[in-house]
């Protein structure tokens, strides 16, 4: 298929075109291989190499799993969601903490979205940053991945990691809360 | 980030691999077989909630009502509840969630908008189990077949094993017009005087019968009835009645 030919399809379109034609797939895969490569990395902490054995692995199951897509769901928000398995399986097998492993420049544009930056700022150096997102629960973790640096609104954050929107809702509230108090005591310091 | 080449790497990965899309019966089967699970995990529950109304709506409330029968309605509360079904909905309930919140979007409902819909439904269909005579037909044939169960889940055995307090019930092992003997549930066999009892219309005095006596000790191993009750509750009595007729025929 001509590039520009595929720019025009939705995602929707072109797993359809997909399933009739396997080389429609390259678009499908070029358009996701960035933004993919960059959430695995964040999530995991791998080096680029190590994330890009892991997106190959999820375009594979993809493909494989093509016929499971359901058109009611987002394409973005069902392939990010193999991708959060695959990444997570892997950092099983590795038995590696991620958070230890996200840079300080991912998490200090985390803070400042969830509005204490004005903390940030003024009170805290990166390396304290570090101190409490080090000790954060992987479930805060991954879906302040989604909300503040991939960008997903509350429902694809709900497709992603199979939760209801309103437990995404409260686990960002809960997050926003941990900052602001470990901020506070740094403060009183 | 570096520019790589992950896509043409996967896709030629996919082509020498010969790797196709998996078939759609595949996963229609997957999710079709989760669909199931929550609706037998369901009708169970619905089940279960049927025999509990019945073992509730079929005790002797009116017993405990006028004769405070020396139980006291805490007593007899704890007394009646069928805690083994009670368990199997609970258990049921949570299988059902575990299922559905497996099919496709059932991780989009939250945890107690899932339990309580289910309950919900449970008892819903477990009212009209019950209206259908279900509920009764399940725990007459569980209490026929799995000796175990009577033992475990029928709150009437405790209530009714209790002489000292007026109240026995068992099997009648020899009719007769004035005096019948009667096994007990413990298996001890009671003389019992039926002559001035009241009997339900519902009771035949059969040899094999199930009933419920209540009265007065008179003797050791005598009994002098002032009421019979049939051991089965009404949505069952025919099929008793039927059965015991047949077991006399034969």
């Amino acid at each position: 298929m001509v590039e520009k030919q595929c720019l025009e399809k939705t995602d929707a379109e072109l797993v359809e075109l997909s399933l009739k034609n396997s080389n429609n797939f390259l678009c499908l895969l070029k358009r996701y291989e960035k933004k993919l490569l960059f959430y695995i990395v964040r999530l995991s902490g791998f080096r680029e190499e190590e994330a890009e054995d892991v997106l190959q692995e999820v375009f594979v199951k993809t493909y494989y799993n093509l016929r499971d897509f359901d058109s009611r769901l987002k394409f973005s928000s069902w392939i990010y969601r193999i991708a959060h398995n695959e990444t997570i399986s892997a950092l099983r097998k590795k038995k590696v903490r991620p958070a230890e492993l996200l840079d300080d420049e991912s998490w200090l544009k985390i803070a400042t979205k969830l509005d204490v930056q004005e903390f940030v700022e003024n009170v805290l150096l990166h390396e304290q940053i570090k101190h409490i997102i080090d000790r954060i629960d992987e479930k805060y973790r991954d879906v302040l991945i989604l909300r503040f640096l991939e960008e997903k609104d509350y429902a694809e954050i709900s497709d992603i990691l199979k939760k209801p929107v309103n437990t995404v809702s409260t686990l960002i509230n809960r997050a926003r809360k941990i900052f602001k108090k470990e901020f506070d005591k740094y403060e009183r310091k | 980030m570096s520019e790589s080449n992950i896509s043409e790497k996967a896709f030629t990965q996919i082509q020498e691999e010969g790797i196709k899309p998996s078939s759609e019966i595949k996963f229609h089967f997957q999710r079709s077989l989760f669909w199931l699970f929550a609706f037998v995990s369901l009708l169970i529950g619905a089940l279960a909630v049927a025999v509990t109304l019945y073992i509730i709506a079929d005790n002797d409330w009116d017993l405990f009502w006028q004769h405070g029968a020396g139980f006291g309605w805490t007593r007899a509360i704890l007394y009646a509840l069928p805690y083994f079904w009670l368990i199997v909905l609970g258990g049921f309930l949570l299988v059902s969630h575990y299922t559905f919140r497996h099919t496709k979007f059932g991780y989009r409902y939250r945890l107690w908008q899932v339990i309580v819909a289910n309950i919900i439904l449970a008892i819903l269909l477990g009212a009209i189990f019950y209206f259908c005579g279900f509920g009764a037909k399940l725990d007459y044939v569980l209490a026929k077949k799995v000796p175990a169960y009577q033992e475990i889940n029928n709150p009437r055995i405790k209530i009714w094993s209790n002489p000292q307090e007026g109240l026995i019930a068992g099997e009648i092992i020899q009719p007769g017009l004035d005096i019948i003997i009667l096994e007990d549930l413990q298996n001890r066999q009671w003389r019992v005087n039926i002559g001035q009892a009241k009997i339900k219309p519902a009771v035949l005095l059969l040899d094999g019968e199930r009933i419920k006596v209540l009265g007065r000790i008179n003797n050791e191993m005598e009994f002098w009835a002032e009421e019979i009750r049939p051991w089965f509750g009404r949505q069952i009595l025919w099929e008793v009645r039927h059965e015991t007729k047949e077991k006399i025929n034969h």
